[in-house]
């Protein structure tokens, strides 16, 4: 059985949400056929995805993307959405670090980029790992071309930390482009790792 | 475990030292960076410049030139 979904003009997180109710409609076994209009929504649609547990591919049709998702015939069989967005880490813990800043606490802006440079360094060199690092706000300048801790993020993601920003901050900021580690995720995942961690660092 | 690497260490006794040294190093593309002084040392602000070992006599003079004071220096070994 086949069911497409047209998502073409909607921005992130439309194709997310638009796409999730449909799959929660259709019977299993049905191929949903999305299509939307950047890579963006593909990404966030293949996580979507992989979050559930069902098989999905995209590609590029006519001018714009399709993304295919099938829904799992038997449900019970689909995996929780945590056993498919983390990494694979040498231990269970799952530590989150929320940066929702380019500067670290509030009072002077030049003292909290020193602390924001102070705080990644401190972070690589602790014996924890990081499992998840997510930049929203103006935190997403950390992640983008230009960040004065890139270095350290590098660093952290080859500990095993999954970096996530946010698309939203990304686009705000007209960092969308520039974005030099990690992927782009959606209020969904970045709220999910949150909700699913075992310790989350807000900064 | 991560391997370790031996860096010099150059401590403050301000903050607003090691911020000045900072800006120092950054207008001379000069290869140290700020980081949080390492626990093994016992001393100052709280800020210090970490450079490779054999360049520590060359961020010094530069710092002096600059005019900014330095509280002393270190060897340590960190996770690089």
């Amino acid at each position: 059985m086949k069911t497409q979904l047209n998502c073409l003009g909607k921005a992130c997180p439309q194709p997310v949400i638009e796409t999730k109710a449909k799959l929660s409609e259709v019977l299993p076994g049905t191929l949903l056929e999305v299509s939307v209009d950047g890579d963006t929504q593909v990404q966030n649609l293949l996580r979507l995805a992989e979050s559930l547990g069902y098989e999905a591919s995209s590609a590029a049709e006519n001018g714009h993307a399709v993304v295919r998702i099938k829904k799992a015939e038997n449900t019970a069989a689909t995996a929780p959405a945590t056993q498919n967005m983390a990494v694979p880490l040498p231990h269970a813990e799952k530590i989150c670090v929320l940066v929702s800043s380019d500067a670290y606490g509030r009072g002077n802006d030049e003292l909290g980029h020193i602390l924001i440079k102070s705080f990644f360094f401190a972070l690589t060199q602790q014996d924890e790992k990081v499992s998840h690092l997510l930049f929203i706000n103006s935190g997403v300048k950390l992640s983008s071309e230009d960040s004065p801790v890139l270095e350290d993020l590098k660093k952290l993601e080859s500990g095993g930390a999954e970096i996530i920003s946010c698309g939203t901050c990304l686009d705000f900021y007209q960092l969308k482009e520039k974005l030099a580690i990690g992927s782009i995720g959606n209020m969904y995942d970045i709220q999910a790792i949150q909700l699913q961690a075992d310790k989350l660092l807000k900064i | 475990m991560d391997p370790l690497s031996l860096k010099s260490i150059v401590v403050f006794s301000t903050t607003t030292d090691a911020m000045a040294a900072e800006a120092a190093v950054r207008e001379e593309a000069f290869p140290a960076r700020l980081i949080p002084v390492p626990r093994e040392i016992r001393a100052s602000c709280g800020m210090a410049l970490m450079t490779e070992p054999d360049r520590e006599e060359e961020l010094l003079s530069l710092l002096e030139e600059k005019g900014v004071p330095t509280e002393g220096t270190w060897q340590v070994h960190l996770k690089l």
